[in-house]
């Protein structure tokens, strides 16, 4: 009984100490010395991260082996083999396509490669939380490959690219992402068509993003297309960001503002590629 | 050293558990939090300390998995391992019912703690979507197969607490 008070005390004691060491991580979350701790806390798990994004894709060559042949009697082998066979050919089937989607993505990086962004690096996304889906991803590539802080980060999407968001950490192997879709992001830009306004893409951490500080006179249609402006040289000019798909007064009523469907909604996250910057 | 063990292969295998379920689950948001269920399983069955230490150990493997914010878990589970150890004398973890309303319970007060925790100290605190609200529910169905589990687990190391 005794002891199980002291066990109980002790307990006490290191709660508080705890508390105490987790308020100090939480109120001073950007300095170096807990980015440094949070580093290495990354650099621990980064491996499984990275197993689970390769399970998710399982593209290496070998991997759509055909299962083993069950050691029963031939004649029942016999009879089960079409079935075998035929899941062997489904399998073979998902592998190849798998693989061919992810060739479709990394020849789009690579053609944009060549044709605007010389300094692009191909990530692959190794983590994104369901409960912050909106708001951040993981990279699987970091300073060791050239990436810092504020590179912006494309995606390949069909026939064009858009704008995924900025690099917001970079550590030594990996880079966490901010999406546009983060209400912390702000990124400027402009309506393409007639009206050419320029505004702010700002996010939501929803799916919706909204282009605001539209004068009133602005002519901005329903589908107008928006792309970053390029101004504050954050990020490049005439990246897809989305299009308008409605347009209202904002709640001071001074200007307009526009919801968007954003351009990366129609493509999975898988790779992304990052604008390094010549310094 | 068997016990050593034992309780590197939970860490690694849970925080794995939930990392997969997180990172599968996708945006459906419908997610469940294995390490708490089995933060409540060691705080029940081993007291508060071992609770504590562990939840903490897993709250800032599943901060720096997360991308959230690097103590929010830790305090989080930490907290959870020590009351669920505090009410081990009061509670019978061997009993089905008592682990999915404990479980259920302690769920809800966590999500209620997170929400309040991150939009104390986030910069962009997470949006309240309605999927999340299941997890509670989520977690209390699960309890029992998940204490069960450890404890054929435990047992299998001879680290079940009267064999310790």
């Amino acid at each position: 009984m005794h002891w199980e008070l002291y066990e109980r005390q002790r307990a006490t004691l290191v709660l508080i100490g705890v508390v105490f060491l987790s308020v100090l991580l939480l109120a001073f979350q950007r300095s170096a010395v807990v980015q440094h701790i949070k580093s290495f806390f990354v650099a621990c798990t980064f491996p499984s991260q990275r197993l689970f994004s390769q399970l998710s894709a399982p593209v290496t060559p070998s991997s759509p082996a055909a299962p083993a042949i069950p050691s029963a009697p031939v004649s029942e082998e016999l009879g089960a083999l079409p079935d075998a066979a035929a899941d062997w050919r489904a399998e073979k089937f998902r592998a190849l396509k798998v693989l061919a989607d992810e060739n479709a993505r990394l020849n789009a990086l690579l053609g944009l490669k060549r044709e605007r962004w010389p300094r692009l690096v191909a990530a692959r996304v190794v983590s994104r939380d369901p409960q912050r889906w909106f708001q951040e991803i993981l990279l699987d590539k970091g300073q060791e490959d050239g990436l810092q802080v504020d590179d912006p980060v494309i995606a390949p999407v069909g026939n064009y690219e858009a704008l995924v968001g900025r690099i917001v950490e970079a550590g030594a192997r990996t880079s966490r992402v901010m999406l546009v879709h983060d209400s912390l992001s702000a990124v400027a830009a402009t309506v393409s068509g007639a009206s050419a306004d320029d505004g702010v893409v700002e996010g939501s951490n929803s799916q919706d993003l909204y282009l605001r500080y539209l004068s009133r006179e602005s002519q901005v249609k329903i589908g107008d297309s928006v792309a970053t402006s390029g101004l504050g040289r954050q990020f490049p000019a005439g990246v897809p960001i989305g299009w308008v798909r409605d347009i209202q007064l904002d709640d001071r009523q001074l200007f307009l503002q526009a919801r968007l469907n954003p351009a990366l909604a129609a493509s999975p996250l898988r790779i992304v590629g990052v604008l390094v910057r010549r310094d | 050293m068997k016990r050593s063990i034992f309780y590197s292969l939970t860490v690694v295998f849970v925080f794995l558990l939930q990392a997969g379920g997180n990172y599968f689950a996708g945006m459906s948001g419908f997610s469940a939090n294995v390490v708490l269920v089995v933060v409540l399983y060691f705080g029940l069955s081993r007291g508060p300390m071992a609770g504590l230490l562990l939840g903490f150990l897993w709250g800032l493997m599943v901060d720096a998995s997360s991308l959230g914010l690097l103590g929010l878990h830790a305090l989080l589970y930490s907290a959870a391992g020590y009351f669920s150890g505090m009410l081990r004398r009061q509670l019978d973890e061997d009993k089905g019912w008592t682990q999915v309303i404990f479980s259920l319970m302690v769920s809800a007060l966590y999500l209620a703690a997170y929400f309040v925790v991150e939009h104390l100290f986030s910069p962009s605190p997470r949006p309240l979507r309605w999927p999340m609200a299941a997890q509670p529910l989520i977690n209390g169905a699960m309890a029992p197969p998940v204490f069960w589990f450890m404890r054929r687990w435990s047992y299998l190391w001879n680290a079940h607490p009267q064999e310790e």
